[in-house]
């Protein structure tokens, strides 16, 4: 019994000094840090009053990136609700394939955009008619 | 610092309670340490979220009072009764005057009052290369977190999100349960995302090294929960084995990382488990009270934490019943399985929203459970089992199971596979009921980090039956 305790000891031994010999190959090279939610940083100083804001998309959510994205970006905006493709919301941000679509998007909802960063993700406000009956329900802000 | 600051404050809390569960029987020091951080950063995460249950937000001022006001309790009920001479021997004057001598710096780390002064050198030497050794493993685990600082996918769409809204939402922070939310699955339990708006309190704002220590910080407890109570069966440095076998596979290493639950759920099963058999064995109190309150923390842990805090305690019923010199521990035990998990209580009742991601398949017409579904479930499993990630793990375990033959499933060890038997049937069960997600996608997300949370159980219960064995037989 002693002897198998002893094998089983060296065979764990064994598993130990392969992993240990893999962990040390797979931490030698230098990796960069990614992540897409870098796309949406500095906007959560702008919408920090608000408690929902859209996130119009054209990208497929059952995607694994775009939804990544979607998920990103909703962590780097919390406690902000991303709203998706949901128009009526006082602020919607939208993130979509192209400026074209973008902006197609943004004229059909009745939106004029605020701004846009060097990654092509836009702020826009709806039109003041339509976005003050959300604003009670939407902020807690005056 | 500030991290440590919030470390070093939980564990003087976690201290004091396990010194007052303590009184009547001894709890092997070293044990008494790792249960102090594990049971003092719950205690932390728990007093955060009474503070959210009756200020109705997060609140640093009544945080810190609370943790004041329960120091003060524990420290005076510390020093009132037959604790006082364990906190009087702490060996803060042989530190001043030998600091050199690590060992005697800590004398109750020794394993083992009362013996031989040669042995407890031994012992001391055995335990502090056990440390040294383990300490390597955070080395690929630091340099591995530095390449994720925001962690793996469910740690920026669940937990950390989670932690945010708590710390930033102020009274807007139970937005995290909107329906809307359904994606961060926020009809889960949140005892991580508390723990790391804990350490934030610290910093003020919401440092990604918290999530990163604490994942790091709760692997490392893991490792040294499995050493230090193998270390009590045989004393010899065989017993980092078990822990390295585990953390050193590049899967294991990469999961525990990720800033997810599953590593806290791990720790909190492990010590639910490593405490009730030593008071099964022992007939200890206060092991049966700390592996209570072990089992009531992990039920917060997330909803699987939940599930196997409700079969530990279900099965702890006729695990202490059926010997009448174990009776005693069993009202205890379920005594503070009860406390602790109060927090899960009251979130179930008052907070936890409708679970939006389930269909119940053997009800529904359009998503009815099928045979082939159960037949996928079965053949991944099995798969899953031999996946080259796990480095053959599984199969050596199934090596170790063989040879620890009847022992692994009698006596006090019988509760563990019982435990695995319901808790992974649940778990599958619950995978062939619930037709929302499409099986192959869930069972590959999600099936190999339910295995990963109960793997340092499963290994040191193979570990324990070989060793508890050969003590029998020495």
């Amino acid at each position: 019994m002693s002897v198998a305790r002893t094998i089983f000891l060296f065979l764990c031994t064994t598993l130990i000094i392969f992993n240990a010999c893999q962990l040390i190959q797979t931490l030698t090279p230098d990796r960069p840090v990614r992540f897409a939610g870098i796309k949406f940083s500095g906007l959560e100083n702008i919408l920090k009053q608000e408690t929902h804001v859209g996130y119009i998309t054209d990208l497929n959510l059952k995607e694994t990136a775009p939804l990544a994205e979607y998920e990103q970006a909703q962590y780097v905006l919390a406690p902000t609700i991303l709203d998706v493709n949901n128009p009526d919301h006082r602020f919607l941000i939208v993130n979509c394939s192209s400026d074209a679509s973008a902006f197609s998007k943004l004229k059909d909802i009745g939106a004029r955009p605020l701004t846009r960063n060097n990654f092509g993700v836009i702020l826009a406000m709806r039109d003041q008619k339509i976005s003050d009956k959300n604003l009670s329900t939407n902020t807690h802000a005056p | 610092m500030n991290y440590w600051l919030s470390l070093i404050i939980s564990s003087v809390l976690g201290f004091l309670c396990v010194n007052i569960f303590r009184a009547r029987n001894r709890i092997d020091p070293a044990l008494h340490l790792i249960a102090s951080l594990g049971l003092g950063m719950a205690l932390s995460a728990h007093i955060i979220f009474y503070t959210l249950f009756t200020v109705g937000q997060y609140n640093a001022g009544f945080i810190w009072f609370l943790h004041a006001a329960l120091f003060l309790i524990l420290l005076t009920a510390s020093l009132r009764g037959p604790q006082a001479k364990a906190i009087a021997n702490l060996g803060l004057l042989r530190r001043l005057r030998a600091p050199h001598r690590p060992a005697t710096c800590l004398p109750w780390l020794r394993h083992g009052a009362g013996q031989g002064r040669s042995r407890g050198r031994r012992n001391d030497k055995i335990l502090w290369l056990g440390i040294g050794i383990l300490a390597l493993l955070l080395v690929p685990l630091w340099r591995e977190a530095n390449f994720y600082p925001f962690g793996g996918w469910d740690a920026w769409a669940c937990w950390n999100l989670k932690s945010k809204f708590i710390f930033l939402g102020q009274e807007n922070w139970k937005n995290m349960l909107d329906p809307l939310m359904w994606r961060s699955n926020n009809q889960y339990p949140f005892l991580l995302p508390l723990m790391n708006v804990w350490g934030w309190n610290f910093y003020g704002s919401f440092s990604p090294l918290v999530p990163m220590f604490n994942t790091i910080l709760f692997t490392f407890l893991t490792a040294m929960l499995m050493f230090v109570s193998l270390r009590r069966l045989n004393g010899k440095l065989f017993s980092v084995v078990p822990p390295l076998v585990l953390f050193t596979i590049p899967f294991i290493n990469t999961l525990s990382i990720s800033q997810y639950s599953d590593i806290v759920l791990a720790f909190y099963l492990l010590g639910s488990f490593v405490f009730l058999i030593a008071a099964h064995e022992k007939k200890n109190i206060a092991l049966a009270i700390l592996a209570g309150c072990f089992c009531g923390i992990m039920s917060f842990t997330k909803t699987e934490g939940t599930l196997a805090s409700v079969v530990i305690a279900g099965l702890s019923v006729p695990y202490f019943w059926k010997n009448k010199n174990t009776q005693p521990l069993l009202g205890p035990f379920l005594g503070a399985v009860a406390v602790s998990s109060l927090p899960t209580v009251l979130f179930q009742l008052f907070w936890a929203p409708e679970n939006t991601s389930f269909i119940n398949g053997l009800t529904s017409p359009s998503n009815p459970v099928t045979f082939v579904r159960l037949k996928m479930i079965f053949i991944f499993l099995c798969v899953e089992l031999i996946s080259p990630k796990w480095t053959g793990l599984w199969v050596l375990l199934m090596c170790g199971l063989l040879l620890g033959k009847i022992r692994s499933f009698k006596n006090g060890l019988g509760i563990v596979p019982a435990f695995l038997v319901l808790y992974l049937g649940c778990t599958l069960a619950y995978y062939l009921i619930n037709t929302h997600y499409e099986i192959i996608w869930w069972l590959q997300n999600t099936l190999n980090r339910v295995l990963y949370t109960a793997l340092p159980t499963i290994v040191w219960w193979i570990f324990y039956a070989l060793w508890s064995e050969q003590k029998k037989t020495t």
